[in-house]
């Protein structure tokens, strides 16, 4: 599923054009990005908590070149599916794959 | 700072932005959870652009175990649901980290220095730094230049430390010491010595241009730095003490040469204390430029340097006095007498007091050469300097008259150099602390002609030029000569602009500029294809928060109210 059909689905659901559609839903995802890139986290009923993480530097081995390098430290998204979410999937199917 | 939004701020702040009700913006977005659900259900994946993507993935089954009840159990095999974000989500999450790259570790201990404390406070106080200047990217430019400089140098010293004082301690008691009694082939030892085992080698390019000229004196060109005339320093006054027992056991032959020498006995004294001063006074240089975590560890070092010097200075100056008790005369005529010391020296050696006299000697002839090579190694400025540098050692009988010349004009070349750095540690702080002034002083970015080659649009330019190809109206705002965003010649030339902030970022002033280069386009559609134009602007207001500032012509209402929807 991807997001036309995303937004094709909501357009129909809500009785608005597909273009208002993705228009809200682009405000949805850009408010979401900047508040986890400010690094607030927040949680969203029914799908799960985003937050921001922060990796530490590390050192890593490249066997190819035999040297050693140091990673910088990396910030990432975090998401932690709801329970709920969680429990929907976890039995789902395992014939899925 | 990581606090905790709830879903209803998040529902708010959305429906601000979309002038929709909140019950509504509530309600649709529920509706957008429930369709990602329904999605997941459907086949396992929901992408949606711009943000990620939530997938079900695949947990085999596998040996687990209780920690209550220590027990070994099996985690059935099951689905879990990770979200993968878009890569302009990652980028926008690792921005305060973005301009750092992987760099490579070159020590051959890399054990060790893993465990080190010295590299982890060092690491984490570049780190901090980095963090600090995240904010502003023309400080950040400030920083990693000076972090360019500092760093290496930091950790190299730290290491090279070690045994650079080992090296020290062993040669001052000289016994079987294979020191040339050729002083300029010892002293050309030295200098080698010195370059390599040099570890600052990060010579401003400028000065290697001017030291290759000047070769003939001074072999090494990149040991302009402060840290190793100290060093040299020190090696060079062990070099003496080995020279003057030597010379205490040496044939008399060698004083007769070393006696003409000796006129320039005094203004080699005076040498000696422009060297002492010196050095101790551009050893503040490296404290002052490094930032103020990093201070503690490098005066440690200094002071160990300096306490050395110190030491060997004073020996120097003992010798030094007893020559002078020797020879009243010389001393009370300071400079002006040329001839007058071979007399004094005559009359010295009559009283058989040629020990402290032959090591006088010694050490003036090595002062002299060592002087010689200081100043030829300085950070030379101009050629009027070098050339000033090189007379020591070209006349190394000259007279009095000419060494005073020169040990003024040295003396002020060092403060004129002191100067220098000053100013230059103020306008390097300067920078650092008006950064925000600097960004904004910064009206014209850099540019770069670039010849468009056939099949090359302004998008594919941008893509290839920033990695980012909607960068694109950038170079067309900078390119006044294009008429039609949608068409360019192949073999025109344009000027595409540079971003002028570390690794590719733009920098506010970038942003203005791309915004600019929107409008333009905006402009240009506005008049030719009115559908498209409203987009442009809505880009504009990505890159720069108000239009109607930036634009010189009143922007369409209804087009600005939809560019305002944009963030």
């Amino acid at each position: 599923m991807n997001t036309s059909d995303v937004v094709a689905m909501l357009a129909k659901n809500w009785d608005m054009t597909q273009v208002e559609a993705r228009e809200l839903l682009d405000v949805i995802t850009q408010t979401l990005s900047e508040n986890i890139a400010t690094g607030n986290s927040f949680t969203i009923p029914e799908l799960g908590t985003f937050s921001a993480t922060t990796r530490k530097k590390r050192r890593s081995y490249n066997p190819h070149y035999e040297q050693y390098m140091e990673l910088p430290p990396k910030r990432v998204v975090d998401f932690n599916p709801s329970k709920g979410l969680k429990e929907d999937f976890k039995q789902a199917d395992t014939d899925d794959e | 700072m990581s606090e905790k939004v709830t879903f209803g701020e998040l529902v708010e702040s959305i429906a601000e932005e979309t002038e929709h009700s909140k019950q509504f913006t509530h309600d649709f977005f529920k509706d957008f959870v429930n369709v990602i659900n329904g999605g997941l259900e459907e086949d396992g994946k929901v992408n949606i652009a711009g943000f990620g993507k939530f997938e079900l993935q695949r947990v085999d089954e596998r040996e687990g175990y209780n920690p209550q009840t220590e027990q070994k159990i099996t985690i059935p095999a099951h689905n879990k649901v990770v979200f993968k974000p878009y890569k302009d989500l990652r980028e926008l999450v690792n921005a305060p980290y973005a301009h750092m790259e992987p760099q490579l570790i070159e020590e051959e201990d890399t054990e060790t220095s893993d465990t080190s404390p010295d590299h982890q406070t060092i690491d984490s106080q570049t780190e901090k730094s980095h963090i600090e200047s995240e904010r502003s990217s023309d400080e950040e430019t400030e920083q990693l230049e000076q972090e360019e400089k500092s760093e290496p140098d930091i950790t190299e010293t730290s290491e090279e430390q070690e045994p650079n004082e080992d090296d020290f301690i062993p040669t001052a008691p000289p016994t079987s010491h294979k020191q040339n009694s050729d002083e300029d082939e010892g002293n050309g030892k030295d200098q080698t010595e010195v370059d390599e085992e040099s570890p600052f080698d990060f010579g401003e390019p400028q000065d290697s241009d001017e030291n290759t000229a000047m070769s003939s004196t001074s072999e090494s060109s990149d040991d302009d730095d402060n840290g190793d005339i100290v060093e040299f320093n020190a090696r060079q006054l062990d070099a003496e003490d080995d020279l003057l027992e030597e010379f205490i056991g040496s044939e008399e032959s060698e004083e007769k040469e070393q006696q003409d020498e000796h006129s320039e006995y005094l203004s080699a004294e005076e040498e000696l204390e422009s060297e002492k001063n010196e050095p101790h006074e551009s050893e503040d240089e490296p404290t002052e430029t490094v930032s103020s975590d990093e201070d503690d560890k490098e005066d440690e070092t200094t002071k160990s340097e300096e306490e050395v010097l110190a030491e060997e200075v004073e020996k120097l100056e003992e010798a030094a006095e007893n020559l002078k008790q020797d020879q009243p005369d010389q001393s009370d005529q300071e400079d002006e007498v040329a001839p007058l010391p071979t007399a004094a020296t005559s009359r010295s050696s009559d009283r058989s007091s040629s020990f402290s006299y032959v090591a006088a000697a010694t050490i003036i002839l090595l002062l002299i050469a060592g002087g010689a090579w200081y100043y030829s190694t300085l950070p030379a400025n101009d050629t009027t300097l070098i050339s000033e540098s090189e007379e020591p050692t070209a006349s190394a009988d000259a007279t009095n008259q000419q060494n005073n010349n020169n040990q003024q004009q040295s003396a002020e070349q060092g403060e004129a150099e002191d100067t220098q750095q000053a100013t230059q540690n103020q306008s390097q702080s300067a920078a650092q602390s008006s950064a925000t002034t600097q960004s904004t002083n910064n009206t014209t970015p850099k540019s770069q002609a670039v010849e468009i080659e056939k099949g090359q649009t302004l998008w594919s330019l941008a893509e290839e030029r920033y990695g980012n190809p909607r960068l694109w109206p950038w170079i067309y705002g900078n390119n006044g000569s294009l008429n039609d965003p949608d068409l360019i010649y192949a073999g025109s030339s344009l000027a595409v602009p540079l971003p002028s902030g570390p690794q590719n970022t733009l920098t506010d002033t970038d942003s203005v500029g791309v915004a600019k280069g929107y409008i333009a386009t905006y402009k240009w559609y506005k008049s030719n294809e009115e559908s498209k134009a409203k987009n442009h602007l809505w880009a504009a207001k990505l890159y720069h928060d108000d239009l109607q500032q930036l634009a010189d012509v009143p922007i369409d209402k209804t087009d600005l109210s939809y560019a305002n929807k944009a963030r």
